[in-house]
């Protein structure tokens, strides 16, 4: 009899602490609350509805009902628990009290439900996913795990970022710090992101084809199945990269003795891709999507056409595109091969071995050569 | 060829006209143009507006175009029949080089004149001997014949 008394008080204490959490005050929502209390079904339907995305900015009053649901859920769930027989008892203590939820659910209200994405686990509230703005309107989803003993013990955060900030944590912190917390961490990682999506523009970026938030590397093609593979510092991300080379060996032998040569040029105040240029002493490729559009685009360097005329003296070549190529790297010009056999023709300086006239580059002298047959 | 490139370099000029020149078709033919110069400040040729007349050969750009000063002009490199003596008009032309850089390279030429390469020796002689005297004498001609 006596134990049996205990159990109704502690039926009472719970439902006693129910009614008032300031939460209803606050909000006026006693019809809801009332309804949920009649209706075991109904609540079950809450259940699933606190699941789903949160509602939009403009109906905060939805958003509030959502609350009450998991509430009253969680508050029904802990009297069940109480009212069944002896042996549940010592598993009651090991639920969380009713004073954790009302808490929790003062705490998301005060991060804004509308950030709330989803909430699960124990009552839908041991793992809550908010979505987080950054300054240049990056979505970022923080997942934050309670442990049992919070709030004497900090959350678990899990997000898609290079590195998770330090939390600064004490028994009186709450959800709304360690949102800002974050908030904070994503302004210092601003500047990486910046420089990763400048990498991502101008070079061309190999794999990952998608980068997430999270990914630091980069692999780069130089041109001639040449690979440079990028490890930028997330906490430093203007400083000296890792790097490696991959490719075949000719080409890149010149490249990773530059590399060690002139890494020391590495600049924090000039752009990443042009410390890369320098410190290589390269001109790294465009992405290729650019590199298409050069190429449909590329003009004689002698007529400015990027076609020839369609003319029947010219042979094959009439109505043709460039297909000859200075090959000095740094000039790279391209020509029509009857355009430069003309101008090899026009001067004094020409030397003619067999059917091969030889010159120089009308754009950087260096050597030229062109054969004579219009084959 | 010859003149699809013209062409072309006449919408460049257009699109981007450099600072100091100005130039374009005297008339529906291509291969005849008109410029005008204006006389580096920094030169006794200041203030002047030279006018030059522009001939692109029917083989441009494998040969370079002639150019001549209409505009009488006192300059060691410049005669009376408005010839210029200028490398890259003769032997040192390029397809590399355009109308554009050619204007660019006769303003530079009026600013930086070469005497030790001279179409009119008198002048030369005097730039070399008497500075000032070619200076007051190159603003006098400009004075005379690039104003008005």
């Amino acid at each position: 009899a006596a134990l049996v008394e205990l159990r109704r008080a502690a039926g009472e204490v719970a439902a006693q602490e129910f009614l008032s959490t300031p939460l209803l005050l606050a909000n006026g929502e006693s019809p809801v609350n009332g309804s949920d209390r009649r209706s075991g079904g109904e609540g079950g339907s809450r259940r699933v509805v606190a699941l789903s995305p949160p509602p939009p900015v403009g109906i905060p009053w939805r958003s509030r009902a959502t609350a009450m649901a998991l509430h009253a859920t969680s508050s029904r769930d802990s009297v069940r628990a109480a009212a069944e027989g002896e042996p549940e008892w010592a598993g009651d203590a090991s639920r969380r009290p009713a004073a954790f939820y009302s808490a929790v659910f003062a705490q998301i209200e005060e991060v804004g439900w509308e950030r709330l994405v989803s909430g699960k686990g124990d009552g839908g509230v041991s793992c809550l996913v908010f979505r987080i703005l950054d300054d240049q309107g990056r979505n970022h989803l923080l997942e934050i795990t309670l442990p049992m003993n919070y709030p004497s013990s900090p959350p678990c955060l899990v997000a898609d970022v290079p590195y998770l900030p330090e939390l600064q944590w004490s028994k009186g912190s709450r959800l709304k710090d360690v949102v800002c917390q974050f908030q904070e961490h994503l302004k210092i990682l601003q500047d990486y992101w910046s420089i990763m999506d400048d990498i991502d523009k101008v070079l061309w970026v190999v794999d990952p084809t998608k980068p997430t938030f999270a990914m630091s590397h980069r692999r780069i093609a130089l041109g001639d199945d040449c690979y440079l593979l990028l490890h930028v510092n997330v906490r430093k991300p203007r400083s000296l990269p890792e790097v490696r080379f991959l490719g075949t060996d000719g080409k890149l032998d010149r490249l990773i003795t530059n590399w060690r040569k002139y890494c020391k040029k590495w600049s924090a105040d000039k752009k990443f891709h042009e410390n890369l240029s320098t410190v290589l002493d390269f001109a790294l490729p465009p992405p290729p999507s650019v590199n298409i559009e050069d190429d449909e685009q590329v003009d004689c360097g002698i007529c400015y056409a990027k076609h020839l005329p369609i003319d029947d003296e010219l042979g094959t070549h009439s109505g043709g595109t460039t297909d000859y190529t200075c090959e000095n790297p740094s000039c790279s010009r391209a020509f029509h091969s009857v355009c430069l056999r003309d101008w090899l023709r026009a001067i004094t300086t020409t030397r003619q071995s067999f059917d091969v006239l030889f010159g120089n580059c009308p754009y950087c002298s260096d050597p030229v050569a062109v054969k004579i047959t219009d084959r | 060829m010859a003149l699809r490139r013209i062409i072309k370099e006449l919408k460049d000029l257009q699109r981007d006209p450099p600072t100091s020149c100005s130039a374009g078709p005297v008339s529906d033919d291509m291969f005849h143009w008109q410029a005008t110069i204006m006389g580096p400040n920094d030169s006794p040729y200041s203030g002047g507006v030279f006018l030059v007349t522009i001939h692109f050969p029917p083989d441009y750009p494998f040969k370079p175009p002639k150019v001549a000063f209409k505009t009488k002009v006192f300059h060691p490199n410049i005669n009376s029949n408005g010839n210029i003596c200028l490398d890259i008009l003769k032997d040192q032309w390029s397809p590399a080089l355009t109308i554009s850089k050619v204007l660019l390279s006769i303003c530079s030429l009026l600013t930086d004149p070469n005497p030790d390469d001279p179409l009119v020796p008198e002048i030369a002689h005097m730039c070399k001997t008497d500075r000032l005297r070619y200076e007051s004498t190159a603003r006098g001609w400009t004075q005379k014949y690039a104003m008005g």
